[in-house]
């Protein structure tokens, strides 16, 4: 992984809403094959600066470098980008009109990465891997939030991105259906995918994650391997959060 | 696909559609000499119909005149207080419906020389008071908007009651909600040979005379028409004309006087739809509503679709600045204004000077003005869809128009789907005003029934239960629709 190139470089990022600093000044760099998970408490900025990562937001300054060049604010070329950039969402955002199949289906197509037929074999065999192939046909109001959160990262994948960002993917479900979510996106660091985290499940983090980034107050304030950041960290605000969250 | 590709693609349909329709008008054009009349034919014996057909004094004398100065004549019927404006703009060449010379009309079109005289009367309720025009201060008085009686009432008697035609006023009269009417004297004496209920006072108001009204530029015309009705004249052959259409009405007349009265519901229907063909007057003006009705709801659906992306867009990226400024301009003009107006200035301001069949005119009209609604009840429900499903679009690649409209478009029409029927049922029923641009649709169907038989109550039913059938149909369709939609829940 140490030689593995660089995916992201993020460059003191600052994203400003009217009088309220997101995101002070970031900087960070991910690497292929990675699974980053960013922690921190309540707005920190940590989905902020996730959602910067793939310009659903437009930083206020600051660079991001993707592959070592800035991405052209075009749009065409930031749609490029973002078919190389899958995100999966607190809410899942499942497209209710459309069946399981064509919420999978429809961008790859769309994009022209994949053609028809492709495409739809694509869609078969994730669904078949997550369980689900009895629920192509269906709608996004017949599924459970379990289900729902699944389809979504296999919606992501089936466009073949080189890196998934998961803002939150777990908070919006019910304490039994977290489980088979965290248990796929394990799955997936496992198998490599570059995955960049915002979550809440310290432990699943701990136990998954190659890296993990602190953020506070919109600045990234620790960082390192899940023991050096949760155990033996020097920073008191960093310390102090994991004693709360670790030893309740 | 972008934005632009989009708007290329609805014009280049809006261009298909109306093409089509215009290609048709066309070929009506190639024939070389026409000339256009317009009358308001519910004036007997200067112009009326029979059998569908617009007959009178004036259509006798002009197609004569055209006759033999190798014209082709188009008959057109407007509302007696637009056809001044239709010849002044030149829709029209000349107006001929027993049109009185004044000054102001003097203005803005060329008289011909009068071919008769004629003058103004007082028509009464049989029982009535009135005995003089001195009588008449401070009385309910009914006129024709627009006549030479409207005028001398106003200015010499007091601010009288307007209807769009002379047998309206009667019908007002025989009803009790007017006093007397002041109606030109040649037809007022055939309103009163067919009402039990009213009578003319034998001393007339006003006398004055008859002319035809033609464009201030087609001094050609004037030339043509004042030498050959010289040659008329002498040949004794307006004189003829008058004869044989005052007999023809009286005819008329008895024929119905023949029959009695109607007492019961069948007989009534029999008058108002058999005879004479009259449910013609529906099934063509049903005909007419519907096509302008279906034409102007593709018009505004997809001039609506069209303002709601770019305004949505404008709001959500912060681009098409220019484009969101016109939109914005268009919504409140067209929300700010009546669409009766708007109706009138297209057909005389807009496309004054172009020959573009009516059907069109009204569909643009109406097409332009429903887009406004429309785009605002597409923008509500774009704005009711979850901001997520946007970033869902766009962070799987999708551009923002693909997004919109694979996306949120099927979302928010599925929302919108009750307001925008509602939209469309109000539309329907909007174009019933087509009948200022002289176009025969379901209403002015009936009103030119009720014209020719009195009977407000009958064919205003028919009418009525027209529009409500299509309605109800057109709910029931809706109801489908929104059950098909719904089927992802």
């Amino acid at each position: 992984m140490e030689n593995n190139p660089v995916i992201f470089e993020v460059k003191n990022l600052v994203k400003k809403y009217a009088k309220v600093h997101a995101v002070n000044g970031a900087s960070a760099a991910i690497k292929k094959g990675e699974a980053v998970f960013i922690v921190g408490p309540s707005g920190s900025g940590k989905s902020t600066f996730l959602r910067c990562l793939n310009k659903l937001e437009h930083p206020t300054s600051g660079e991001i470098l993707f592959h070592g060049k800035k991405v052209s604010d075009n749009p065409r070329a930031e749609n490029h980008f973002r078919e190389n950039v899958g995100m999966v969402f607190q809410h899942f955002n499942l497209f209710p009109h459309l069946t399981i199949k064509e919420n999978i289906t429809l961008a790859p197509i769309q994009t022209k990465r994949l053609t028809k037929a492709e495409a739809s074999a694509v869609a078969d065999e994730l669904l078949a891997r997550i369980g689900l192939a009895d629920k192509a046909d269906a709608y996004p109001l017949q599924l459970s939030g379990g289900q729902k959160q699944r389809v979504a990262i296999i919606r992501a994948l089936a466009m073949k991105p080189e890196v998934i960002l998961f803002d939150e993917p777990t908070s919006a479900l019910d304490p039994e259906m977290v489980g088979e979510v965290l248990s796929l996106m394990n799955d997936l660091a496992k198998e490599g995918m570059t995955m960049i985290v915002v979550t809440h499940e310290i432990g699943f983090a701990c136990e998954v994650a190659d890296r993990i980034i602190f953020m506070d107050n919109g600045k990234i304030i620790e960082e390192g391997s899940p023991v050096d950041v949760t155990k033996n960290s020097q920073n008191p605000r960093v310390r102090d959060f994991f004693q709360k969250i670790l030893n309740v | 696909m972008n934005i632009k590709l989009i708007l290329g693609t609805l014009c280049i349909t809006a261009l298909t559609v109306f093409g089509n329709v215009s290609k048709a008008v066309n070929v009506e054009e190639a024939q070389t000499k026409t000339l256009r009349m317009v009358t308001e034919a519910t004036f007997p014996p200067y112009e009326y119909r029979e059998n569908g057909r617009i007959i009178g004094i004036d259509p006798d004398v002009v197609r004569e005149i055209a006759r033999r100065n190798g014209y082709a004549l188009v008959i057109e019927d407007m509302p007696f207080n637009s056809i001044i404006a239709a010849v002044q703009s030149g829709k029209a060449d000349i107006a001929a419906s027993g049109i009185t010379i004044t000054e102001d009309r003097k203005k803005i079109v060329n008289f011909s020389d009068p071919y008769i005289t004629a003058g103004q009367s007082i028509i009464i309720s049989k029982n009535s008071t009135i005995k003089s025009a001195a009588d008449l201060k401070g009385k309910r008085i009914g006129v024709q908007s627009g006549t030479t009686g409207d005028i001398y009432v106003a200015e010499n008697i007091g601010e009288p009651e307007r209807f769009d035609n002379a047998a309206l006023v009667c019908a007002a009269i025989s009803s009790g909600r007017l006093d007397a009417g002041v109606v030109d004297t040649a037809p007022a004496k055939e309103f009163v040979k067919r009402s039990e209920d009213i009578k003319m006072l034998p001393e007339p108001l006003t006398s004055e005379e008859y002319a035809f009204a033609i464009n201030k530029n087609r001094t050609d015309l004037l030339e043509m028409i004042n030498t050959t009705l010289v040659e008329m004249k002498d040949e004794g052959l307006i004189k003829h004309i008058v004869a044989k259409h005052e007999k023809n009405v009286t005819k008329d007349t008895e024929e119905i006087k023949e029959t009695g009265f109607w007492a019961d519901f069948k007989d009534d229907f029999h008058t108002n739809f058999v005879d004479d063909d009259r449910y013609l007057y529906l099934l063509n003006g049903f005909v007419k509503t519907i096509e302008i009705s279906a034409g102007a709801v593709v018009l505004g659906i997809m001039i609506g679709f069209l303002v709601a992306v770019i305004r949505s867009a404008a709001d959500q990226t912060g681009k098409l600045k220019i484009a969101n400024l016109i939109c914005k301009f268009y919504l409140t003009v067209i929300r700010g204004t009546p669409v009766v107006v708007q109706l009138l200035i297209i057909y005389f301001v807009i496309f004054g000077s172009v020959d573009i069949n009516k059907v069109v005119i009204a569909i643009i009209a109406f097409g332009l003005n429903s887009g406004a609604y429309v785009a605002e009840i597409i923008r509500s429900g774009i704005m009711s869809i979850d901001k997520g499903q946007l970033e869902a679009g766009r962070s799987l690649g999708l551009s923002y128009p693909k997004t919109m409209i694979l996306i949120i478009l099927p979302q928010a029409f599925k929302n919108v789907l009750p307001a925008l029927g509602n939209e469309f049922i109000v539309l329907l029923k909007e174009t019933s005003i087509s009948g200022y641009i002289a176009l025969e649709d379901l209403t002015k169907g009936g009103d030119i029934i009720r014209g020719q038989t009195y009977n407000a109550f009958v064919p205003l039913m028919a009418v009525a239960i027209i529009y409500l059938t299509v309605v109800i149909f057109l709910s029931k369709l809706l109801t489908l629709l929104e059950k098909r939609l719904k089927r992802n829940e």
